[in-house]
């Protein structure tokens, strides 16, 4: 059981364990606060436009409606969807300050790049978190999503799907409030026994410290003086998606002008 | 959620500022955004970046009966989704998702840009059918070049599996049996789009959002590398001269032939790098097991057609054969490159020039068809064409009788 005084241990986690976590702040134009988030095989474009206007039947008088739409990588629908959909929302309508924008709606639209399934909702809900970030938006907390696997007697956080050999198959996908380090939601798959489910959401509680301070990297990294190149996407070779190389075309990016 | 309404001032400034010969972000008149080609990690997916413009293409191949009206020819379907992440309100816009694919089919299938009967399997009951997905992501202006370019490149990038065809039975081979295929791309057509302002005396080339709204009207080209046009498509309430036209594909006759050479680096540099990645391609380890398969025939067979073999003959083929194999046994895998440097490669397209060895290399059944073993060719770690050949279609005989022993070449 979890008890809310426990405080979290020091440990050897380091960043090496939340594997090829790259992201980058505000690369859609055209919307208040965009993000892409890659974790691992899992790619994440996220947008959002608010305070925006909203539809009469989803009014609120006194907050901000959070309406989030999800589409998977293959562009077909199901109840998956709504199921990333309803754990994104319902995190984000405790972590955003909705009561400062009465009577609007703040739109949230994950676009799925490409995914290997398990590491798809901390993903979404993570990159969902930088894209408000990106945005500005007030938020009471930042919260952080966490996969843990238990492999064995281990657990192996945000595992790669070459390092999931042996596990039988459960998951956990928990979301924690990174500031009080209490639980915000959390989401099971497969089997689990209850020393599992527990060990997982410890670890998860470690992780989620990490994946605090790389929303503090990219932040700064937004706002830092390093001249940032608007047409060229993300500056450094290491920063880049694992599976989008960029390749061909002059990639200074400079205007052609005379 | 409500597509933005330009206001009125910005729409002034954007005119104001093309009569006087600027434009808001810097450029010259006719000057293009630089764009940005990446390939993922499937064969036939890239995105495409034009300044703020983000396009995103995948190519997907099945296999399906053909139209009836074409029955040797494979299909093309063109479909184009505009992301609710493009613009706000931009999910709800079907002129331009409509229009769009519209233009690309144009641009891309009547065109004749990929050779549609080369997707042909079978006549009349098999064909491949390609489906073309465009993700419009981001609008910052010229979607139609980006989802143009965006798809070309999907096309060309794209590798669909091999079929082999035996008696009436049609079978996809794995990749580790045999290398994707890619698309027979006849021509490289883009589309270049100008924005007209002042009743057609000011035009623009590769227009941002804000002056596509602020525009009287779009041309749109589309040239291939040949200066050849594909496609010409105009919108919006304008009216042009045929000198205003002429002039137009001439820029744009530039602006594709320097596009098509971008796109041909970017998909050696991709090739150059999945290559790399695995050292072995397919092809060589289809090569060893025809090898072994080879080198077990010759154990196997006992009457063969044509001169008879003593068993000193034999034994010695086997051990040529063993010899050759153990190069791919033994050697490591960084070490692919060197095999195939012990001597001239003896593979090579049958010539009247070249006889002696040539003639072995393709025995004719009634002579000797236990020689057949390849040598250990250049197997270069380049991911080289597989070429379909007449002989690669015909059903694998038994080994024991003679056919079995004629290996299908693979070009180098």
């Amino acid at each position: 059981m979890i008890s809310a005084d426990m405080k979290s241990e020091e440990g050897d986690l380091d960043e090496d364990t939340i594997n090829n976590f790259t992201c980058e702040l505000g690369v859609l134009s055209q919307c208040d606060g965009s993000a892409t988030l890659c974790n691992g095989l899992t790619a994440v474009l996220v947008a959002t436009f608010g305070p925006v206007e909203v539809r009469q039947q989803r009014e609120l008088v006194d907050r901000s409606s959070i309406e989030v739409t999800f589409r998977g990588p293959h562009g077909v629908e199901g109840v998956e969807d709504r199921r990333v959909e309803q754990l994104v929302r319902s995190t984000l309508e405790q972590c955003v300050f909705a009561a400062l924008h009465p009577r609007t709606a703040v739109s949230v639209v994950l676009n799925v790049l490409e995914t290997d399934d398990l590491l798809l909702l901390s993903t979404c809900v993570n990159a969902a978190v930088l894209a408000l970030l990106d945005s500005s938006l007030s938020m009471k907390y930042l919260p952080a999503a966490v996969t843990c696997v238990p492999v064995g007697d281990r657990v192996l956080v945000n595992p790669l799907p070459s390092e999931r050999q042996g596990s039988s198959g459960g998951s956990v996908t928990a979301v924690y409030d990174t500031g009080s380090e209490r639980l915000v939601a959390c989401r099971t798959a497969g089997q689990l026994s209850a020393e599992q489910l527990t060990s997982c959401l410890r670890e998860a509680r470690r992780a989620a410290a990490l994946v605090r301070q790389l929303y503090r990297r990219a932040v700064a990294a937004k706002f830092s003086k390093e001249p940032r190149d608007p047409w060229a996407g993300p500056s450094r070779a290491e920063d880049m998606p694992p599976s989008w190389r960029r390749l061909g075309g002059q990639q200074t990016g400079e205007q052609s002008t005379s | 959620m409500k597509p933005l309404v330009p206001s009125t001032c910005e729409t002034n400034s954007v005119v104001d500022a093309v009569s006087k010969g600027t434009r808001l972000d810097g450029r010259e008149l006719l000057d293009h955004r630089e764009a940005t080609i990446q390939f993922g990690r499937e064969y036939g997916t890239c995105q495409i970046r034009l300044g703020n413009t983000r396009a995103l293409a995948t190519v997907r191949a099945e296999l399906g009966t053909p139209r009836p009206s074409r029955p040797n020819e494979g299909t093309l379907q063109v479909a184009v989704d505009v992301t609710s992440t493009a613009a706000p309100g931009a999910d709800r816009s079907n002129d331009l998702t409509v229009g769009l694919e519209r233009l690309l089919e144009r641009c891309l299938r009547e065109s004749r840009c990929v050779d549609q009967e080369s997707l042909c399997v079978v006549a009349d009951e098999k064909v491949w059918q390609l489906r073309l997905h465009v993700e419009l992501l981001d609008l910052g202006g010229n979607a139609c070049d980006a989802a143009a370019l965006a798809a070309l490149a999907a096309l060309c990038h794209f590798r669909r599996p091999h079929v082999s065809v035996t008696g009436g039975e049609v079978r996809l081979c794995p990749a580790d049996e045999a290398e994707p295929v890619p698309l027979a791309v006849l021509h490289k057509p883009v589309l270049v789009t100008f924005a007209f302002f002042g009743d057609g005396q000011h035009f623009v080339a590769d227009p941002t959002e804000i002056e596509e709204r602020a525009s009287e009207g779009l041309l749109t080209v589309g040239m291939n590398s040949y200066r050849e046009i594909c496609t010409l498509h105009l919108t919006g309430k304008l009216l042009l001269n045929k000198q205003q036209v002429l002039e137009c594909t001439e820029l744009a006759a530039a602006r594709a032939r320097s596009l098509t050479s971008q796109l041909r680096r970017a998909l050696t540099a991709d090739e150059a790098e999945r290559t790399a990645i695995h050292p072995f391609p397919g092809l060589a380890r289809v090569e060893l097991e025809r090898m072994a398969t080879a080198a077990a025939s010759v154990r196997l067979s006992g009457a063969v057609r044509g001169p008879a073999l003593t068993a000193e003959q034999i034994s010695e083929m086997e051990k040529e054969v063993d010899e050759k194999l153990s190069v791919f046994r033994h050697k490591d895998m960084a070490a692919a490159a060197e095999i195939g440097q012990g001597g001239a490669s003896q593979w090579g397209p049958p010539s009247d020039d070249e006889e002696g060895d040539q003639d072995e290399m393709w025995p004719r059944t009634a002579e000797t068809p236990a020689k057949t073993a390849p040598a250990a060719s250049d197997s270069d770690s380049e991911g080289e064409q597989t070429v379909l050949h007449p002989e690669d279609l015909e059903p694998h005989a038994e080994p024991g009788t003679g056919k079995g022993l004629r290996c299908p070449m693979p070009v180098r």
